[in-house]
């Protein structure tokens, strides 16, 4: 069998991006249509969004997805 | 705190509340008592109808409460999921329970398990509903849970 032996983790820059855009969490989760809670999970790498959340942070930002998110092992 | 979790609390808190008004009038001294079917429907629909009428109050205030901002997300929805799942495996083992104690009770009349006459119709009642109460309180907590970690 072949696959992936051990869970990875996906990293963000949402709170750099965020700060850098002036934009305050109630703001940014109003924008990509998400809870501040949400956000602030995010921000915590607590959570990480599905695909689609994930690129509407990207979209929000107007940077490419891979400025925002990464995927360490 | 989340909305969710406003509601998770609310939920656990009203919900122990009915369960503890539906348990004093069909429990007396740590037993079911066995009170006539029409009590027993009585005390049913009262609580079907505090359930509901506490949660939509719930609802209510927590929506009025809103302004515009968004009520839940794919990580509510997430944790939603999560909870419900726990709440599943709670009734499982409990309704698991019940039916072990039945069969036990079939089985082997001087078991040393803890007895439920669930051939008396409130007894059986009042496991059944107790079951269910249980089961809401696990998904209230477990949500509550995930909020925190």
């Amino acid at each position: 069998m072949t696959g992936p032996s051990k869970r990875g983790h996906v990293t963000n820059n949402v709170r750099h991006l965020r700060e850098s855009a002036g934009l305050t969490q109630a703001e940014l989760a109003g924008r990509v249509g998400a809870t501040r809670q949400t956000i602030i999970a995010v921000e915590a790498e607590k959570y990480a969004p599905s695909l689609e959340l994930a690129f509407r942070l990207a979209r929000a930002f107007r940077v490419p997805f891979e400025s925002v998110f990464d995927y360490r092992d | 705190m989340p909305e969710q979790e406003k509601f998770a609390w609310a939920s656990l808190i009203a919900s122990v509340l009915v369960w503890a008004y539906f348990a004093m009038r069909m429990t007396d001294g740590g037993g079911v008592v066995e009170v006539a079917a029409r009590h027993m429907i009585f005390s049913y629909v009262m609580l079907v109808v505090m359930m509901v009428a506490s949660h939509a109050v719930i609802a209510a205030m927590l929506a009025a409460g809103r302004r515009g901002r968004i009520a839940s997300d794919e990580r509510d929805l997430a944790i939603e999921a999560r909870a419900e799942r726990v709440e599943g495996y709670v009734v499982a083992v409990l309704v698991n329970v019940l039916v072990i104690q039945a069969l036990a009770e079939a089985a082997f009349p001087g078991h040393l398990l803890p007895r439920f006459d669930l051939g008396s119709v409130p007894t059986l009642v009042f496991a059944l509903i107790t079951t269910l109460f249980a089961g809401h309180v696990a998904k209230q907590l477990a949500t509550l849970w995930q909020y925190r970690v």
